[in-house]
């Protein structure tokens, strides 16, 4: 009911403005958006950003288990890494793109990308999940016998799956829009980012928000599968 | 099981001084204190969990403590709370059962109430293989009816160890069928038999 209302909000002004340059109708966004259902470098495009995209997704995860996990352990490596997170946290998208364009082909450069933007947030969910972990809980693991493999599955990895979960959360968005930013100024060939500047450059105004109706769909339906299987893990780890 | 403790400070504050103890090996002894008197610290140090004191505290065998807190994984099952321990599928449900968890086992202990928190946290104490079981404020949380039926669980399968109770309630004496009672404070320590 309330999308029904937006497109009739948003059809109505853009007849009150009545310039497709300024804002296409939402008509005219369905058109494009079928022409490019049609089109075959849509998939090939499609497939191009969102592989990379899930890959340096699961890369940046495994690497703030791990990091975080020995970071937690080690307060002299927590304090090594401090600045290095919080530096890659804080700066501008744009400027780790540019930045980092000098350095990869631009076919990679979205996944650096992603992989730089979602790995802190992961790290510190990890290091403040096992941080929150009770000391008392652990004092009666080691009263009670519970050590090794024991005490990471019963006692840490439920204990610190909820902030993983948050942080998933979290990143999973910016995951996309980091790599169709750093597409966007990279232009690799076959890429949304690439398509979505050519609609820029040609003043195509119905594909721009068509190619806009298409990274926020694959951007849910990724995340939507992402929290699916944190909720299958979640059945297993907290049982 | 002899126990002196000369000071026991937290910050420059002593907590406990000049005491000295004995705890009878086989026996139950219930260590009574009113609230703030220090009876937590105290089995802490019996236990063997504090070592930051000045007195000695005899060794000998494993010492199983019930927190005063049930300091159980929140998140995961009463079970698997059980099965942390490495014990056998069929010992844990065992244990939740006699102490009247039946149908509780798989829900997460978040959502049980305090009581069946209390009673989980005894379960996992009674799949300990331990010589003395340091017992802090067994029965907070349970019904009068619960305490009984815990109570004598407890008495059947700590037969014959050495079991220290600390409570700030007489009740629990008798429940527990103490053989000692040591009170900490004004009245007079009494022995049974």
């Amino acid at each position: 009911m309330a999308v029904a209302f937006w497109i009739l909000v948003w059809e109505a002004v853009s007849l009150a403005v009545s310039d497709p340059l300024f804002l296409p109708s939402p008509w005219a966004v369905v058109k494009a958006l079928l022409s490019l259902l049609s089109g075959k470098e849509f998939y090939s495009s499609l497939w191009f950003s969102s592989s990379r995209i899930a890959f340096s997704y699961f890369l940046a995860f495994v690497l703030a288990m791990a990091v975080g996990t020995f970071a937690s352990l080690s307060e002299n490596l927590a304090i090594f890494l401090s600045p290095l997170v919080k530096a890659i946290r804080s700066i501008p998208v744009a400027s780790i793109v540019i930045l980092v364009l000098l350095w990869v082909k631009s076919r990679n450069l979205s996944m650096v990308v992603s992989v730089l933007v979602v790995f802190p947030i992961l790290y510190e969910s990890v290091v403040s999940g096992i941080k929150s972990v009770d000391r008392k809980l652990m004092e009666a693991a080691e009263v009670y016998g519970v050590k090794g493999w024991r005490k990471l599955w019963y006692y840490l990895v439920p204990s610190v799956f909820p902030y993983i979960k948050n942080g998933v959360k979290t990143s999973l968005g910016l995951a996309w829009k980091s790599a169709v930013a750093a597409e966007v100024i990279a232009l690799p060939q076959f890429s949304v980012g690439s398509y979505l500047y050519e609609a820029k450059v040609y003043l195509d105004s119905p594909s721009l928000f068509a190619w806009t109706v298409v990274i926020v769909v694959a951007a849910a339906v990724f995340e939507g599968l992402m929290l699916f299987i944190l909720s299958r893990m979640e059945k297993v780890v907290l049982k | 099981m002899k126990l002196d403790i000369v000071k026991k400070a937290f910050d420059g504050k002593t907590v406990l001084s000049d005491l000295s103890l004995d705890f009878p090996e086989g026996r139950t002894t219930l260590l009574m204190a009113p609230s703030g008197w220090g009876k937590t610290t105290l089995l802490r140090i019996a236990s063997g969990l504090d070592r930051d004191f000045e007195g000695e505290v005899e060794k000998g065998g494993r010492n199983v403590v019930l927190f005063q807190e049930d300091r159980l994984v929140e998140g995961i099952s009463a079970l698997s709370n059980l099965l942390a321990l490495g014990k056998g599928k069929e010992e844990c449900l065992e244990s939740l059962f006699l102490l009247g968890l039946e149908g509780q086992e798989r829900k997460k202990v978040s959502e049980l109430s305090g009581g069946m928190k209390r009673r989980v946290a005894i379960a996992r104490v009674l799949l300990m293989d331990g010589d003395r079981f340091f017992l802090d404020e067994p029965f907070t949380g349970l019904d009068e009816e619960t305490k009984e039926a815990v109570a004598s669980v407890l008495k059947k399968k700590l037969k014959g160890k050495t079991v220290v109770v600390v409570s700030h309630s007489e009740e629990d004496g008798p429940l527990m069928d103490s053989d000692d009672i040591i009170y900490l404070g004004e009245k007079e320590n009494g022995r049974k038999n």
